[in-house]
């Protein structure tokens, strides 16, 4: 019965202080093309509903979805998703440290309509898990800005 | 150990499934080694059917036996050292699995550690970053450029 108990014991704080640091990562991502359209009500085209509270502290009333999508990636995997015809997403999980935040580095790539590319913005980011980061302020040649808001668990 | 080549039909005339009987008791009085094997059977036998016997209590020993039984009963019980640790065990299991169990359903509160933005880095010239917490838990990036259209 002791024996059991002091198993029990262990396997709680093992399970209790012992972070997921090897599964892959879930990671989320919502692109859009922001607009101030002096509208009375927000648009949201319906792929962006999971976004709606994230970004309503932006100057925008307009939101078309460029591209969405859920994907699993193993850590140090760099993975792509191209948005549009201008701009890519590269994610790589490095790590998850001991209160299950991953650290993500990511980069938004630029390419020109004369083929040339460049790194719109890389940010290095320590993500909490389930809160979500947006990244406002790349023009879209189509008008408006590239709103990417990701998210990671 | 020396063996006959009739060993086999002395085990059958054992069992009583002899073809013919009489030949095997002639044979036995001349044959040592299956005299021999005759009584080791005979032994064996025997063994059994003693173990087979159940014990018995001889009418004399009864009442001393029913009265062992009594003083089994009636006696007080010792304090018992072995009973204070059986208990301290016990006390001690159930703090453990209770532990066991807060620690499983309830983990320790962990601090909460804000998303947190390391580094940022941009190819265009003359551009700002700045990241901002929101209401809401998200964090907001934003990159000012200056005009700077690739082209």
């Amino acid at each position: 019965m002791t024996f059991l108990s002091i198993t029990l014991v262990s396997m709680a704080l093992l399970h209790s202080d012992t972070p997921d640091t090897k599964s892959p990562i879930q990671f989320s991502y919502w692109a859009a093309q922001a607009t101030q359209e002096n509208r009375k009500e927000p648009l949201f085209d319906p792929e962006l509903n999971d976004i709606r509270k994230a970004v309503a502290d932006l100057p925008f009333d307009t939101y078309h979805a460029i591209k969405t999508g859920k994907s699993e990636i193993k850590l140090l995997e760099d993975k792509e998703f191209p948005l549009d015809a201008q701009y890519g997403l590269h994610v790589m999980p490095m790590e998850k440290d001991a209160n299950n935040r991953i650290k993500v580095d990511m980069r938004i790539m630029e390419t020109s309509k004369a083929g040339k590319e460049r790194t719109a913005l890389a940010p290095s980011i320590m993500m909490q898990p389930d809160k979500m980061v947006k990244m406002r302020g790349l023009k879209l040649t189509g008008g408006g800005e590239l709103v990417l808001v990701v998210k990671a668990q | 150990m020396k063996t006959c080549r009739h060993q086999n039909t002395v085990e059958a005339f054992f069992d009583g499934e002899a073809k013919d009987p009489e030949w095997v008791e002639a044979h036995l009085a001349d044959c040592a080694v299956c005299r021999e094997y005759h009584s080791l059977l005979s032994a064996v036998r025997n063994g059994i059917a003693a173990s087979r016997q159940a014990p018995s209590i001889a009418e004399p020993q009864f009442d001393l036996f029913m009265s062992g039984i009594a003083e089994g009963i009636e006696r007080q019980p010792r304090y018992s050292f072995r009973g204070l640790w059986a208990y301290t065990s016990l006390v001690t299991a159930a703090i453990l699995v209770g532990l066991a169990l807060a620690f499983t359903l309830f983990p320790a509160n962990r601090p909460v550690e804000a998303t947190e933005i390391q580094a940022v880095y941009t190819d265009y010239d003359g551009a700002t970053v700045d990241w901002y917490p929101s209401d809401d838990g998200s964090t907001t990036i934003w990159i000012k450029t200056a005009g700077d259209d690739l082209e």
